[in-house]
């Protein structure tokens, strides 16, 4: 059943028909996409702190590391030289 | 709308470009919802650039899981930034108080303005869900089920709302006659 329009509907549906040629101003897509653009430049500004946050932990592990093989290496040098002298005192 | 899905997947995929065709293909029909919510051209443009740019966001982050169609996903928050728009009152002031006509585009553009205010005054004291459902009612042309849909609610809670809305505008019009 088609309930009968009042007033209100009259008035609502002549204010549809009339706000139908309703439009944006102009520009208003450049001014979407500029506002699109200046959202991206912190992304890009993110990556790259991002990346730099990367390459400072990859320096301090390779630093630690270094360190740690450094340090395994002086040892086995050291141990080397304590048995070689060792091995020389006892064929002395 | 096979391209707006296909601009989806390119800006998922970091072609940011794409989001134009988007831009273009929604547009109108998006700043004209927002401009009889807000009562005004311009209000209805800055919730629309809101809109989109949450649009892009959740685009870009993959958070649009594409269950429902783009069109009604980008009506939904067109909406509901047009309500929280109402609700913090951040309005531009309107062009007959502070700022100079838009420039001419058309006698129908401008018959269209003068209806616009018409319906700004005709809404003007209903609460901003109340003003937005009769909005997509009585002017979109939307079902309680689509309205229901867009404004993240039940049918029976849109129903109400649009009883309240219809009972306010009648009592104003019989105060006024």
């Amino acid at each position: 059943m088609i309930e009968p329009k009042d007033d209100l509907d009259l008035e609502l549906s002549r204010l549809q028909g009339a706000t139908e040629a309703l439009h944006a101003t102009r520009g208003f897509t450049d001014r979407v996409l500029a506002a699109i653009d200046a959202l991206r430049v912190p992304e890009w500004g993110d990556g790259i702190l991002k990346f730099g946050k990367a390459i400072l932990v990859v320096a301090a592990l390779s630093a630690v590391a270094a360190t740690v093989v450094g340090i395994r290496s002086q040892r086995a040098e050291t141990e080397t030289l304590a048995s070689t002298y060792g091995m020389e005192d006892f064929d002395w | 709308m096979e391209h707006l899905a296909e601009a989806v997947r390119e800006i998922v995929s970091g072609d940011a470009k794409a989001f134009r065709k988007i831009v273009v293909a929604t547009s109108p029909r998006l700043v004209r919802l927002a401009a009889r919510i807000m009562g005004s051209v311009e209000d209805g443009e800055d919730v629309v650039q809101e809109a989109y740019v949450k649009a892009y966001r959740a685009i870009a982050d993959g958070r649009f899981d594409g269950r429902s169609r783009l069109e009604t996903w980008l009506y939904r928050i067109v909406t509901n930034t047009a309500i929280d728009a109402l609700r913090s009152g951040t309005r531009r002031p309107r062009s007959t108080d502070t700022l100079p006509e838009p420039a001419w585009d058309g006698a129908a553009a401008a018959e269209a303005r003068v209806a616009l205010r018409e319906l700004e005054t005709l809404l003007t004291e209903l609460p901003p869900d109340q003003r937005a459902a009769i909005v997509l009612k009585s002017v979109e042309g939307l079902s309680a089920a689509e309205i229901a849909e867009i404004m993240d609610t039940s049918e029976g809670a849109v129903e109400q709302r649009l009883v309240r809305a219809r009972t306010a505008l009648k009592q104003r019009n019989r105060n006024h006659d």
